[in-house]
């Protein structure tokens, strides 16, 4: 389609986590269409899926950092790495007064702490790349309430990103000094499998969801991975420690 | 089938960020109209861009002046045949003391930089309704939205007032599939940024506290412009995007 965004990115090599499905999915299929060489992670195996010469699926759990280590140690040896996407994360449902403590923990563990940590082992691979760039999957939850589906809002999941945001800035000043640039988005409202399974089960929910959003629908994975990708490309090399909402509109109502 | 050519209108485009922006989508194949108060200038640009095969026109405009938006918007449409893109760049930053700002500096400033903007948008909005992807998109400021600079209070509101702009008609346009969005640079090596740093030193004293370590150039800003342009933006709206090399990254250092 004319007006579409073109970027050029040919020869380097991207981490993403949570790749198997969703924002993460979506992402790896756009770096690889736009030549990027893929580490496509996840803590579970990927789906019998088309092979895409530039991806590789690797297993792997963010929040144990020698595992990340090994993975890149394998398939990069000396090599260099240009992006992390930290896509990886859960959602759970429960309120202040439901959740427990290992609750919080694995929550914190995976979306907080294993963002911190896959960049961690990976930046002996980012340093030694000419241009290196990461993007953090934060959410609209980061900085605004949501409940949904329960009164109560999802106290774990809206600190474990609002955390992430927080992350992204300090990572952004912290790398600066290696050239690496760090910034996040926030997506709202998307079409992926963890939205509709928490979505889907509330009767008429996608369609009164998207009547709160001015564009009147909910965002694919690819509006998130298009965005993802131009933060990455060097078109954005003069951004850092920024966040971009993806949301519809949402957070303007 | 020939895929249709998308159509910007960019206003200020005679100088610094706004030229980068007509430089940056007239070789990325938009068609393009932009606007300036400089005759000459604008005339020189349209002249260099033409020279390159780009479909390009300049329109003399003085956004200040009452009715100026509503006819630029009209010769644009005119010239081009349709419209897909707006991006309101024009601005000014006059220095003026809070004690000796006059009631005059400040509507100068207010109407050039924020009054323009309203006025463009309602004169477009129509227009980009018609498109397939409608594109609003206000160049901001970190001056103003995140940091505040003495002597520079009017422009500072101005910048303020233009995201306040931008949300809401992200709100009111979206029934009609047009997103709305502003970028917000931080320092900009621009023709008269080289001027006002043209002490020894001085250039390299900003360029220290910015965490990427050097300026911004309009090519970092007309490309995040496009990214916001582009078809597939079509779920970002009412976002500032602030592309400052990490400037207003908010820190204290005990070294420094």
């Amino acid at each position: 389609m004319a007006g579409k965004l073109q970027l050029s990115f040919a020869g380097t090599t991207a981490l993403v986590s949570g790749a198997r499905s969703g924002i993460g999915a979506a992402t790896v299929d756009l770096l690889a269409e736009s030549g990027i060489s893929v580490i496509a992670l996840d803590i579970s195996s990927p789906n019998a899926v088309a092979p895409h010469p530039l991806v590789r699926h690797s297993v792997a759990d963010v929040t144990d950092a020698s595992s990340v280590t090994q993975v890149l140690g394998k398939l990069l040896g000396e090599g260099a790495l240009d992006y992390v996407v930290n896509c990886a994360g859960i959602h759970r449902q429960g309120g202040l007064e439901s959740l427990t403590s290992e609750d919080w923990h694995l929550m914190l563990d995976v979306n907080l702490v294993g963002a911190a940590l896959t960049t961690k082992s990976a930046l002996p691979w980012l340093r030694r790349s000419l241009g290196a760039a990461i993007v953090n999957v934060t959410s609209l939850e980061s900085s605004r309430v949501v409940a949904l589906i329960n009164p109560e809002p999802v106290a774990h999941y809206a600190a474990s990103k609002a955390g992430l945001e927080m992350l992204t800035v300090s990572m952004a000043r912290d790398l600066s000094r290696y050239g690496i640039r760090t910034n996040s988005v926030a997506p709202g409202f998307i079409q992926t499998p963890m939205t509709l399974v928490n979505h889907a089960g509330v009767a008429d929910l996608p369609e009164r969801a998207a009547l709160r959003v001015p564009m009147g629908r909910y965002g694919q994975p690819s509006e998130v991975a298009t965005a993802i990708a131009f933060l990455l490309s060097e078109g954005a090399s003069y951004i850092t420690g920024s966040s971009l909402l993806i949301d519809g509109g949402f957070s303007a109502t | 089938m020939e895929e249709q050519r998308r159509r910007a209108l960019i206003t200020g485009g005679t100088r610094g960020i706004g030229k980068g922006i007509v430089e940056w989508f007239a070789a990325r194949n938009l068609d393009v109209a932009f606007s300036g108060r400089d005759q000459s200038a604008g005339k020189q640009v349209e002249a260099e861009i033409r020279a390159e095969g780009r479909v390009v026109h300049f329109i003399h405009a003085d956004l200040k002046e009452s009715g100026s938006a509503a006819e630029l918007v009209s010769s644009a449409v005119t010239a081009l045949g349709s419209l897909d893109i707006l991006v309101h760049n024009a601005g000014i930053y006059p220095e003026h003391a809070l004690a000796e700002m006059t009631l005059d500096d400040w509507h100068t400033v207010l109407d050039t930089n924020l009054t323009s903007g309203f006025l463009l948008a309602q004169a477009a909005a129509q227009h980009l309704a018609a498109s397939e992807a409608g594109r609003i998109v206000f160049i901001s400021s970190i001056t103003g939205p995140r940091t505040g600079i003495s002597g520079l209070a009017h422009y500072c509101a101005s910048k303020g007032g233009i995201d306040g702009l931008m949300r809401a008609l992200a709100v009111e346009l979206a029934p009609q599939g047009t997103t709305v969005n502003g970028v917000a640079p931080g320092t900009i090596l621009t023709e008269s940024l080289a001027e006002l740093y043209a002490e020894p030193g001085l250039m390299d004293s900003v360029t220290r506290i910015i965490p990427v370590g050097r300026m911004g150039s309009p090519d970092d800003i007309a490309a995040a412009v496009e990214f916001l342009s582009n078809t597939n933006a079509g779920f970002i709206t009412g976002q500032s995007m602030i592309v400052d090399g990490g400037q207003t990254i908010p820190e204290v250092q005990g070294n420094s």
